[in-house]
């Protein structure tokens, strides 16, 4: 799915991966550049390579938008200060240019009355809950590889479990397949990642 | 005809005003004499410069004063934005000059018709445009640039969705314009009421009837509060193109 030689990171790292489109967990310690590597995967910065192919084209072949939308990054918290409503932050991405006469691939709203995310304003939810509303939000878009930077970390094992019940959900009907970087996590087993160190896709200086 | 009485008295009074500062200790004495010796220069020179080009009847002087406004701006602007980025300068120039230059040609028409190309009438025009959209593009583009710095991760993760530069930063560019903007729309809701604005006070002062001067006030008001939101957005905007590349990737 990814091949990449060369990438080299802000942080001075270069990686070389080659990637089949196995769900996998990416395990590394804090400052490693996990997160920046999962950054420049989403084609969010600048950066040099010797090749990056996503799905056999260029990453430059691929229109930018369309790219980061097929190859969607969910950061660590979402800040929702601009939000008045939990369906307002739900919905920003329909009203983009790219998702125009486009219909949502999930209705979530069971799980968000179940879980009464709709109780406080967005700026009052907790991490969790924000996380929780970020997965969702994404899945509605169809991507067809998540990238997960630490998304679960606050979110309680119960709901993570139903959490994960519709991930696998999407990756069933969807196709589509994931990766999650965090240090170290429980509780994923049913999600069924190649646990990967990130240090293995580093090259090394010498 | 003024006579130089009506400066002496007002001269006379800060001069005591600075000594008591100086005798209070408030550490004022300094800024208000130079503050106040640099204004009395600059306009004694400003005087001597425009009675030279007023008597001038070639274009291309014309031309040459107004880049020299244009450019004056431009840097003013640049060195009251605190987070500063490459190209600001070229930008401010581009913004002031795309929307203000025409904006006085149109003023002037406005306003004195057949005579609208005399430069006596074009460049105090000109100067009033400036002046005041210089505070708006310094105060929305300082904002601008800082709010983008502050919610890097907010953009980060719009783009991430699949959204263009322009719709990530929609909410910052939308804000920006109301903090930019802001000063015009209060100074005008205030006109009339808590304040007397300064062209219609300089006009009735040198006996011009208040209808007349009303009139004046007007124009100017509404030419100032167009060419300020036209300037700002076009500063915004183009501002905007330097913290993305092409493909909207975030490069600061």
């Amino acid at each position: 799915m990814f091949l990449i030689k060369r990438l080299h990171l802000q942080n001075g790292k270069k990686i070389n991966w080659q990637w089949d489109g196995t769900p996998t967990h990416l395990v590394g310690p804090n400052g490693c550049g996990k997160s920046l590597f999962l950054k420049n995967l989403a084609d969010l910065f600048p950066t040099d390579y010797e090749t990056f192919l996503y799905l056999h084209r260029s990453r430059e072949q691929h229109l930018p938008e369309i790219y980061r939308s097929e190859v969607l990054y969910l950061p660590p918290q979402s800040s929702m200060t601009d939000f008045e409503t939990v369906d307002q932050f739900m919905n920003l991405p329909w009203t983009f240019h790219l998702y125009k006469n486009h219909e949502p691939a999930y209705d979530f709203q069971d799980l968000i009355h179940e879980w009464q995310l709709t109780k406080l304003p967005p700026q009052k939810l907790s991490s969790g809950e924000k996380q929780i509303l970020s997965i969702l939000r994404a899945l509605t878009l169809r991507p067809k590889v998540l990238l997960i930077d630490e998304t679960f970390a606050h979110i309680d094992s119960a709901r993570k479990q139903k959490l994960i019940e519709r991930l696998l959900d999407w990756r069933k009907h969807h196709h589509g397949t994931l990766i999650l970087v965090s240090h170290e996590e429980t509780g994923l087993e049913a999600l069924q990642l190649k646990r990967l160190h990130f240090s293995d896709l580093v090259e090394n200086p010498h | 005809m003024i006579n130089l009485q009506g400066v002496v008295i007002p001269l006379a009074l800060v001069s005591a005003i600075t000594l008591c500062t100086y005798w209070l200790g408030q550490k004022l004495h300094r800024d208000f004499l130079i503050a106040s010796i640099r204004m009395i220069l600059q306009l004694i020179l400003l005087s001597y410069i425009l009675n030279w080009l007023f008597q001038q009847q070639h274009f291309f002087v014309g031309i040459i004063a107004v880049a020299v406004m244009t450019i004056n701006a431009a840097f003013n602007i640049k060195s009251r934005v605190k987070h500063s980025f490459p190209g600001l300068f070229l930008d401010n120039f581009v913004s002031l000059a795309v929307t203000l230059w025409p904006l006085s040609f149109l003023g002037s028409y406005a306003l004195y018709q057949h005579e609208m190309s005399k430069i006596s009438l074009f460049l105090p025009l000109l100067g009033m445009l400036l002046g005041n959209t210089l505070n708006n593009l310094s105060q929305g583009l300082d904002f601008f640039t800082r709010d983008l710095k502050e919610k890097k991760d907010d953009v980060l993760s719009l783009i991430a969705l699949g959204a263009t530069t322009s719709e990530a930063t929609k909410s910052l560019f939308n804000h920006s314009l109301r903090v930019g903007m802001s000063s015009t729309i209060n100074s005008m809701i205030s006109m009339g009421i808590i304040s007397i604005p300064g062209l219609m006070t300089g006009q009735l002062m040198a006996g011009t009837s208040p209808s007349v001067a009303v009139v004046m006030q007007i124009a100017m008001m509404l030419l100032i509060l167009a060419g300020s939101y036209l300037g700002l957005s076009l500063s915004l905007f183009l501002a905007r193109r330097r913290f993305f590349n092409s493909r909207g990737e975030i490069c600061f």
